[in-house]
């Protein structure tokens, strides 16, 4: 085939070094936030949501209350139990994210060591760790929609339940657009561009006004799916064996907190 | 058999180390090679077993205690790279966390139990099954009795030419102060009697356990842990507090003020060796698998626990981190 004459001459274009590295990251951000709504879409636990959630509330309380490194290991021990039957990526991110907030109150405490106040400095980096872990576990094993279904079966107001229920599905939904967008601002910028950092701000516009069209049709689709803001609590009756083991776990750690916290097994 | 922090030189510790340097840098590399990311967690399972069974103590008469190490089983389940760099994590977590082993002798007790004791170990496992194929609970027997001799023979000879290097002006010792003639009869008649056996009788045990309960495990062809397996790490956790009913304490392992009465060498030493006394100390978070405020049989378990899942964790981090790398360079379709 013949090519025109102009077809056929080479071209060298390099274009200019741009720098559209904060596109890539926001991004980047957003994806991961989209991936973790994502990948809680089904329940992989026998444990009953607000079974864990109960057990969650009572394990940070004991945490909290806790004076002594010695219940706070035992704590830690049950943790470190619960992460080895995670997969490895979910350890290594709740891992992740409890050590650097260990290592955080660690630096707030740093002065108190310097002072000469002794091991009790350790109890609050240990206590975040230990908390961070535990929420994590949790968010791990609990998908989001089973969240707001446990919130509910607390009785809590529906109109939080409905805010967090919306909260969680319309980042999803927005993510999902940001992506969009912010793919194509990075497919369609060739070359030099100095108006980047302004179409990202027309980036957050749009999902401004996105967001606002989007609460809207959400909530009249579901009066037209027979919504009428009222979230029933749920039917299903928790399963016997997994809160007997949460039972069981608790008083265990309940009958170790009386007797660690409250020097029984230091007097005998 | 866990040589504690400052009975060997600084100088004898950073020549072990260095040594060791190269073995677990080619441990990486094959380790890397030839198990793949899914078949990681369960090394960790080894090395926690390993850890598990350096937890139950067995007293001697005389004072001192011994444990059984692992090091060949896990050499045998799977490979002796493998079981180095298992049993090399099984120190380190021992060392750190709870102060098993000293921070600077780490190289010299890898050289001694994650070295020399695996490869040893694995070559006369390889050796007899190759003699009779069909006796592999034989083959493994054998091979872990010599290779937790060989160790014990090596930190012997670590510990006894410290006296022959380092003295100060009044002729005292300044790290460990027994010589080659006391430390190796010392070490060597209790690991060819009651711990050669201990740890003959671990790996069989084990071996013989996992041949019925998860073959796939024993012929090292498995790749995820059956609950079988678990449920072995659950009873071993259980029973480490047998490990308790040793009182004994090898040379003053815990507070070297014992060996100053201690008297191997015909009369009590008399003198604290002055390197071990004011040496370098290091605090573990656990120390002697003692949790403060507890009673020692719930301390010991809770160690148990909690070093097992330090284990466990790590290889599955690890694994995860190694675990299928994609290529973006490779041609999208290879013809």
């Amino acid at each position: 085939m013949n090519l025109p004459l102009w077809a056929r001459n080479e071209e060298t274009y390099t274009p200019s070094r741009d720098r559209d590295y904060f596109i890539s990251r926001s991004l980047l951000r957003v994806l991961t936030v989209v991936l973790a709504l994502r990948r809680q879409g089904r329940s992989r636990s026998f444990l009953t949501a607000p079974g864990m959630l109960a057990f969650l509330a009572v394990f940070l309380l004991l945490t909290v209350m806790a004076r002594t490194l010695t219940f706070l290991s035992c704590q830690l021990a049950l943790e470190l139990v619960i992460l080895c039957l995670l997969p490895g990526k979910s350890v290594g991110r709740i891992l992740g994210s409890a050590l650097l907030a260990a290592l955080f109150s660690a630096l707030l405490v740093s002065p108190a060591l310097l002072l000469g106040s002794g091991l009790q400095v350790f109890l609050l980096p240990a206590k975040s760790l230990l908390t961070v872990m535990a929420v994590g576990i949790v968010t791990e094993l609990l998908p989001w929609h089973e969240l707001t279904g446990a919130l509910r079966f607390f009785r809590l107001p529906q109109e939080l339940v409905f805010i967090l229920d919306t909260t969680l599905r319309n980042i999803l939904l927005l993510g999902q657009m940001a992506e969009h967008l912010l793919t194509a601002l990075k497919l369609r910028s060739v070359g030099y561009n100095r108006h980047k950092a302004r179409a990202l701000s027309g980036v957050l516009g749009v999902l401004f006004l996105h967001a606002q069209h989007l609460s809207m049709q959400m909530y009249e689709a579901m009066v037209c799916r027979g919504f009428t803001g009222e979230y029933p609590p749920m039917q299903k009756l928790p399963s016997w064996g997994g809160s007997l083991l949460l039972l069981f776990v608790l008083s265990g750690l309940g009958l170790l907190f009386a007797c660690l916290e409250g020097g029984i097994l230091g007097r005998v | 058999m866990h040589i504690p922090e400052n009975y060997l030189s600084p100088s004898t510790c950073a020549v072990l180390g260095a040594a060791m340097l190269p073995v677990w840098l080619m441990a990486v590399k094959k380790v890397r090679q030839e198990v793949p990311p899914e078949k990681m967690p369960l090394l960790g399972i080894g090395a926690a077993l390993s850890f598990l069974s350096m937890m139950f103590n067995i007293p001697l008469p005389g004072g001192t205690t011994g444990h059984a190490v692992g090091g060949t089983l896990l050499a045998v389940l799977f490979g002796p790279w493998s079981a180095c760099l298992a049993v090399s994590l099984a120190l380190f977590v021992q060392a750190l966390f709870f102060g098993d082993g000293g921070i600077l002798a780490f190289g010299a007790n890898c050289f001694n139990m994650a070295f020399a004791m695996p490869f040893a170990g694995y070559a006369i496992y390889k050796g007899v099954l190759r003699a009779f194929p069909q006796r592999q609970l034989l083959a493994a027997g054998l091979g872990s009795y010599v290779g937790i001799n060989l160790a014990a023979f090596f930190a012997a000879i670590e510990f006894g030419i410290q006296p022959l290097l380092f003295m100060d002006g009044a002729g005292h010792a300044l790290y460990a102060p027994y010589p080659l003639w006391v430390s190796i009869p010392a070490m060597m008649i209790g690991h060819l009697t009651i711990f050669g056996l201990a740890e003959v009788i671990f790996t069989t045990a084990v071996l013989g356990y996992l041949q019925k309960a998860a073959p796939q495990l024993a012929q090292g062809k498995a790749e995820k842990a059956s609950p079988a397996v678990y449920g072995l790490l659950a009873l071993l956790i259980c029973g480490t507090p047998l490990g308790l009913l040793a009182t004994g304490t090898a040379w003053g392992e815990w507070d070297a003020e014992e060996l100053a009465e201690q008297d191997y060498l015909g009369s009590a030493l008399g003198y604290v060796p002055s390197g071990m006394e004011d040496g370098f100390s290091f605090a573990a978070l656990f120390p002697d698998y003692a949790i403060e405020g507890m009673p020692e049989i719930f301390g010991y378990i809770l160690s148990a626990v909690i070093g097992t899942a330090l284990l466990v964790l790590l290889f599955k981090l690890v694994a995860s981190f190694i675990g299928h790398k994609t290529n973006y360079d490779a041609p999208a379709h290879e013809s």
